[in-house]
């Protein structure tokens, strides 16, 4: 696959990669927007396979670019080079506010090659951060905003639920880290899903304070949202899915809806966390959608 | 920059990700090979900043291709499917050994491209894992390696430097960990060299076994090996020092090897202007490969 490979440096000076591929006929993008950022999650990065690999295409052939790129919570672990010294970030060491760089420095990065259209699409918790940053950093540069499963970051939700007993002795575990003066030690997370993270991350994402959690940014999102959330999410575990990332969020969101003229939610029937097997419904969902925008 | 971006699946599943670019005119490479794959170090990968970012172009105006890829120890942790179940890799989780397949996969790729002249060129970890690959696959479709600044894994060497104490506890501590049932624990490891990996990779890599001294594996790799070690490496980290020595032995004994010290370099040849100077030595030695 022929593509740009393009890189961007933050205003916190961290450099990030991706691709910008350019659409695959001469016509006019037949979008409301003519490039979608499409932003990875937990783990992720630019260039792997998944539904964005298939979405790449799909937007390309309808006149519309993409640019697929990496944000500093790429890979499980990634590294770069600061001041000649190699800093750790990926899933285990980010700190989810600074996405805001990220997402500013990738939007201007559209702007400069004189893209007017901007959408954004994230994935998982590349969904949670775009809804943050349109809500913390309102980007009139920014058209609309999919946000495909981004999962509900709620101590008190979690709390709540049957697995409620086992998160918080999670909590407990990087709370005493961070007061024994190791906020960086790595921990194994099983909630609220699989994942490595040091106790400062954990507790930033998930602790008391919710400072993500996507019911209280939503809201204040501007510009035209649209929120996709697969049936069979929030119902099982496995292959990505986080149950209690997602119980109970699809009605959660859908009251928001009632009272938010930008916001549009659908439900992907049937679709785990990574729509397999729903990618082409989840794609006419959304291309309509953005269609309309 | 147009790239390909391309992908290939190693015999074990595993998918790697890499990307290909041609030179503006094809089939009239200066060099020696057609096609070079470079193959990063411990926790690096096919995009990152670095030297082979610059070299990369360099080779292209010598009318070179280029395929700048991942292999499984790519980022400090990353994460595959195989199988449909999730494995993790990366230079905390790899086996140094299962790199065969790796770069079995890439240089399958090389091949099916139509290019018949290739050339291997390592970086650190990934220099290693050349020389490793050469001497246990004598891969024929390879027509020479360039190794530059390969670590030399040597528990005996280790133990003899000022930091050779530091070094046993760490191999006590690791060993430990396995015999407790816990090979996969993360640990931060500064000696011989910072890197966070599982207790079961850091005994593989710099264990008493010594599976991968690449002073063992040179004498088996067969095409021509051109192998590079900076000066000031081997004054900044235990895996360099005295290996310059031990090499230059070698070289006067096997007819295939080209050893060059660069004066100056540090690991990633940033210093007065060891870039230039390492691209000058390679470029040479692949035009009369």
């Amino acid at each position: 696959m022929l593509v740009d490979l393009v890189k961007v440096e933050t205003r916190d000076r961290v450099r990030l990669d991706g691709i910008l591929g350019k659409p695959t006929g001469s016509t006019k993008s037949q979008l409301g927007v003519d490039i979608v950022i499409l932003h990875h999650g937990v783990t992720g990065n630019f260039y792997g396979p998944g539904m964005f690999a298939e979405y790449s295409d799909s937007l390309r052939e309808q006149g519309c670019a993409v640019l697929r790129v990496n944000n500093r919570g790429h890979d499980p672990i990634s590294q770069v080079r600061e001041e000649e010294e190699p800093v750790r970030y990926g899933a285990a060491y980010e700190i989810v506010d600074d996405c805001r760089h990220d997402w500013e420095a990738w939007v201007t990065f559209a702007e400069s090659m004189g893209y007017k259209r901007i959408g954004l699409w994230g994935h998982s918790l590349g969904a949670v951060k775009s809804i943050y940053y349109m809500a913390v950093q309102p980007d009139t540069r920014v058209t609309c905003v999919v946000a495909s499963s981004p999962p509900r970051f709620s101590y008190s939700a979690y709390l709540a639920m049957e697995e409620g007993n086992a998160f918080k002795q999670q909590e407990e575990l990087a709370q005493g880290l961070i007061r024994e003066g190791k906020p960086d030690a790595l921990m194994e997370a099983d909630y609220p899903r699989r994942n490595l993270f040091t106790a400062k991350v954990f507790v930033d994402k998930y602790g008391p304070e919710e400072r993500y959690n996507v019911l209280k940014h939503i809201p204040k999102v501007n510009v035209p949202i649209l929120v996709t959330i697969g049936g069979a999410e929030g119902i099982v575990t496995g292959q990505g899915n986080s149950k209690i990332g997602f119980t109970g969020l699809a009605n959660e969101v859908q009251q928001l809806e009632e009272k938010m003229a930008n916001l549009t939610f659908q439900i992907i029937p049937d679709a785990d966390h990574s729509y397999t097997h729903q990618r082409k419904y989840a794609w006419d969902t959304i291309s309509s959608w953005l269609k309309k925008v | 920059m147009q790239v390909d971006l391309v992908n290939v699946t190693t015999q074990d599943g595993v998918r790697l990700d890499g990307i290909w670019r041609k030179p503006e005119i094809e089939n009239e490479s200066k060099l020696g090979v057609d096609v070079v794959l470079l193959m990063h170090g411990v926790g690096g990968n096919f995009y990152g900043a670095g030297m082979f970012e610059d070299y990369s172009d360099t080779l292209l105006e010598r009318g070179c291709a280029v395929l700048r890829v991942n292999n499984r120890g790519h980022d400090p942790i990353s994460r595959v499917t195989v199988d449909e179940e999730p494995k993790r890799f990366g230079g905390a989780y790899e086996v140094i050994d299962e790199c065969r397949a790796d770069w079995k996969a890439w240089v399958d790729f090389a091949i099916s491209k139509g290019y018949k002249q290739i050339g291997l060129w390592g970086h650190s970890l990934g220099a290693t894992k050349s020389i490793y690959y050469m001497a246990q696959e004598h891969d024929s479709r390879v027509k020479c390696v360039v190794a530059g600044s390969p670590p030399r894994f040597s528990y005996t060497a280790f133990s003899k430097m000022a930091e050779g104490k530091e070094f046993e506890e760490m191999a006590a501590y690791t060993q430990k960990l396995i015999d407790d049932g816990q090979p996969d624990y993360l640990v931060d490891s500064l000696n011989p060299y910072p890197v966070l990996v599982t207790a079961d990779v850091w005994v593989q890599k710099y264990g008493p076994e010594e599976k991968y001294n690449i002073l063992k594996h040179i004498p088996n790799v067969r095409v021509p090996l051109l192998v590079l070690i900076g000066t000031q490496e081997e004054i900044d980290l235990m895996t360099f020092r005295g290996s310059r020595q031990e090499i230059e032995q070698l070289e006067g004994e096997l007819g295939n090897l080209e050893f060059e010290s660069i004066p100056g370099a540090d690991h990633s040849y940033t210093l007065n202007n060891s870039r230039e100077y390492v691209w000058k030595l390679v470029s040479s030695w692949l035009e009369k490969v």
